[in-house]
């Protein structure tokens, strides 16, 4: 199996493969985006004790979705660059933590304004918002491990240690409103005994979750692109 | 234009609906200028390179 994949760890070739599911990704990502918000904004009914605020679920709970996926994406693609030293898993991983560390913002900056009319505050230090603040800065620390040592292999070496001690914080993040006593609601839609949240609004938020997760894929594939060309542009102008 | 307002304001909480909208479509189309401006960048030092050849 994994001899079979050793032809697509050549970047080339998996750019060849993937740009046909980069171009389709984007379609189907502003389609299904506009129709989650077209639904979650006119046509979901309002919570009976949120009222209209329940609303900003649609992009907080796709966003937040979004921040963690990307950062197990990381983890496991850091731990087969340990494994299998394959330079395409860490080149793919280098360029996830731009691109999440938005969707992390977004998270943070909607909760805050779905936390004021629902808690009476736009910022609470429980566990739930600083374990997502902390992997906000987590993100921060991979960029910058990205920028300082671009093109090197400590660097990637540094990025996939860093990455892989930072997913402790993603059960942390994830458990939080079990563990501790949170003002952030428990977790409604990915639970044991299914979701507790009626059809009408997990429709509208499955159809953003997965427009989302599209739209991060394109973004990602486009900047592995560029990542392998800035490549080819430093060895052929270094061989000038 | 009574039920475009009656959809603007939410029951009072329009603000907070509208703005974290709002963010959330400002980042989003931020990103994807990023994105795009570092390709064309990138794009655009290869073609320049391969014509000095």
């Amino acid at each position: 199996m994994l001899k079979k994949l050793h032809k697509y760890a050549n970047p080339n070739k998996f750019i060849l493969v993937v740009m046909p599911i980069k171009n389709i990704c984007i379609y189907a990502a502003v389609f299904l985006i506009a129709l989650g918000l077209v639904l979650g904004l006119f046509f979901s009914p309002p919570d009976y004790q949120q009222g209209e605020t329940v609303r900003i679920m649609y992009i907080h709970v796709s966003s937040a979705w979004m921040s963690l996926f990307a950062y197990v994406l990381i983890f496991f693609l850091s731990v087969s660059y340990l494994i299998w030293k394959f330079p395409l898993f860490v080149l793919i991983a280098k360029e996830i933590p731009f691109v999440a560390i938005i969707f992390t913002l977004i998270t943070l900056i909607t909760g805050s304004l779905w936390g004021k009319p629902t808690w009476g505050t736009y910022w609470v230090w429980d566990a739930r918002l600083t374990s997502f603040l902390i992997l906000l800065f987590i993100y921060l620390g991979l960029i910058f491990i990205d920028k300082t040592f671009k093109y090197n292999a400590n660097g990637d070496l540094s990025f996939s240690y860093l990455s892989i001690v930072g997913a402790i914080n993603i059960p942390i993040i994830k458990f939080s409103v079990d563990w501790w006593n949170t003002l952030h609601q428990p977790a409604s839609v990915i639970r044991a005994g299914g979701p507790s949240i009626s059809v009408e609004m997990l429709i509208p938020l499955m159809i953003m979750s997965f427009g989302i997760f599209l739209l991060f894929i394109y973004l990602v594939l486009t900047n592995i692109q560029s990542a392998i060309d800035e490549r080819k542009f430093l060895f052929l102008s270094s061989k000038d | 234009m009574d039920k475009f307002l009656i959809a603007l304001e939410m029951k009072g909480h329009g603000f907070f609906i509208w703005s974290a909208y709002g963010v959330w479509f400002v980042l989003i189309i931020l990103l994807i200028i990023k994105v795009f401006l570092r390709k064309r960048e990138i794009e655009r030092k290869l073609e320049h390179l391969n014509k000095e050849k």
